[in-house]
């Protein structure tokens, strides 16, 4: 496994790198209150396929350059898992997957979602629903459910909420819970039309001193947070968090680099 | 091929590497050159000189290792360098499209592959006032071909350097290759769209400055170290530089210099 920067160089000659340079404009998304997150979340939705290997089995970000043309976003390049899905008309929960074990360093990790994102994938006709999630925690405890225990509230989304809005619902899982590993249920209170889906993420890189139309070089090798490696398949999204006004279209942009190794 | 960083210092300390200006300032207010739908704004502020060709002997490529200098414009504008792959031209009055390339085939991750990029429009030269509109027919980043865009309007009397970043068909996020660019409409069209692909390499901060050229941020970023971004750059390659972000009428430049490592050969 890549362990420097001379096994990055060294990578790049063995496998070569797999980079792209990506863009996207959105149009406006729902404000957050502090019934659904606090933080406006919007998601990019043109997402990008790991593609296939040979030698290699697995990748690790190496470079990654992101800028945004909000003063007050923080973007965020993420593996993206659907974890379960839910049409409002009917109330019907279709479930996803469970979040992967990936490889940190030398050990098997059963990730959790730290990031679970309410997505809103086609508009809402529904007034001030509330979502409740039944999850398995990062601890492989089934059965827990969102806005039960102390300090945790119910989420309730915004009206009618736009496509594209990402609500982080982190702060209403159960109490004690840090994050989900899979979902059994997702329930609305109301609602006639429109569809969300509840996403897991697992943040690569992102942009931690948001400045309007700056970009951010993120050095992965030396960020302060777990080294995923993607494998064949991973989608990678494109998330921006924060005080960003979330009314106006916002443009995102993207150049990343991969490079291969054996698991 | 260099493998390690002191491999890459000893081949700078043999004489392998070669310095570049990156620099340039397009004629004026820059808006965006397509005025439906786009993923916003990218002009083209300037290009480096194409890489040698053929290469210098005991060269098998080219590797930006840092890059750096001062972009000023009206309005914060982050620089992208990329290498600037020319899909071809389109001219608005004959309405012919002349095809130069398409994104180049690598090896990535062990897979041999044609490489993809989202799809930048770039004004070759100034517009007309009526330009009408273009559609654009390309190959998909997994090899779809026949995608179309649908009809594009293009922005009248926009100026040379003027660009935009195309929205693709459904869900499509980049493009191997563009086959087919059509004009339609407008009123006696005058101009040539540029269609490029780019391969990053990397991004240089800015600030606004109070007009173009006469003030600005300098900054400055290694492609090795922290963020190792060893591409591979051939013989006769075009490094350019593409301004990020924008609002109206802004105004731009950059006076940059580029560095860059030979790398040997088998």
């Amino acid at each position: 496994m890549i362990k420097d920067s001379n096994g990055v160089l060294k990578a790049a000659v063995t496998y070569g790198l797999w980079s792209r340079f990506w863009a996207q404009q959105t149009g406006a998304s729902s404000s957050a209150t502090v019934d659904c997150g606090g933080v406006h979340g919007r998601r990019f939705d043109r997402t990008i396929t790991v593609p296939s290997m040979s030698g290699c089995n697995q990748a690790l970000l190496t470079n990654c350059d992101m800028s945004c043309g909000d003063a007050n976003c923080t973007p965020h390049f993420c593996i993206e898992y659907t974890l379960g899905t839910l049409a409002i008309s009917g109330n019907v929960f279709s479930a996803g997957v469970t979040m992967p074990i990936k490889k940190i360093g030398s050990v098997n990790v059963q990730t959790a979602a730290l990031k679970p994102v309410l997505v809103v994938t086609t508009v809402l006709a529904a007034t001030l629903p509330t979502i409740t999630v039944t999850y398995t925690n990062q601890d492989g405890q089934s059965g827990r459910v969102t806005g039960t225990g102390t300090g945790s509230t119910p989420i309730i989304l915004p009206t009618n909420a736009a496509v594209n809005s990402a609500f982080d619902i982190a702060p209403h899982l159960q109490s004690g819970d840090t994050g989900i590993q899979s979902v059994q249920d997702i329930d609305t209170s109301g609602g006639t039309s429109g569809a969300l889906a509840l996403m897991g993420l697992l943040p690569l890189a992102y942009n931690p001193a948001a400045k309007q139309h700056g970009p951010v070089h993120i050095p992965p090798l030396a960020l302060s947070m777990p080294q995923y490696r993607v494998v064949t398949g991973d989608r990678l999204a494109m998330y921006i968090f924060g005080g960003f006004t979330p009314g106006n279209s916002i443009n995102a942009k993207c150049g990343f680099a991969f490079a291969g190794e054996v698991g | 091929m260099l493998k390690t960083f002191n491999e890459y210092l000893a081949r700078v300390c043999a004489g392998f590497d070669m310095r570049q200006p990156l620099s340039g300032q397009p004629p004026g207010n820059i808006n965006g050159n397509i005025t439906s739908s786009t993923h916003g704004t990218l002009p083209l502020i300037g290009c480096s000189k194409a890489l040698p060709n053929p290469l210098p002997s005991g060269v098998s490529a080219y590797i930006l290792i840092s890059m750096g200098g001062n972009v000023a414009q009206s309005v914060a504008l982050p620089l992208l360098i990329a290498k600037a792959v020319k899909f071809g031209s389109i001219n608005l009055a004959t309405n012919v499209w002349t095809h130069l390339s398409a994104m180049p085939t690598v090896t990535e991750l062990g897979v041999s592959r044609r490489m993809s990029s989202a799809l930048v429009c770039v004004n070759g030269t100034n517009i007309s006032s009526s330009p009408g509109a273009v559609t654009i027919t390309y190959q998909d980043q997994d090899g779809n071909t026949e995608e179309s865009t649908g009809a594009l309007n293009v922005s009248g009397s926009s100026l040379r350097g003027d660009g935009s970043i195309i929205v693709l068909n459904g869900s499509d996020w980049a493009v191997q290759d563009v086959t087919n660019v059509v004009q339609s409409g407008g009123s006696s069209p005058t101009g040539t769209l540029d269609l490029y692909g780019l391969v990053h390499l990397g991004m240089l901060t800015s600030t606004s400055g109070a007009t173009s050229g006469t003030s600005g941020q300098t900054s400055q970023k290694d492609g090795l170290i922290t963020t190792p971004n060893p591409i591979r750059l051939g013989a006769g390659d075009q490094v350019c530089g593409f301004g990020m972000q924008g609002g109206s009428n802004v105004q731009a430049a950059c006076l940059c210099m580029l560095g860059f490592v030979g790398d040997t050969i088998g």
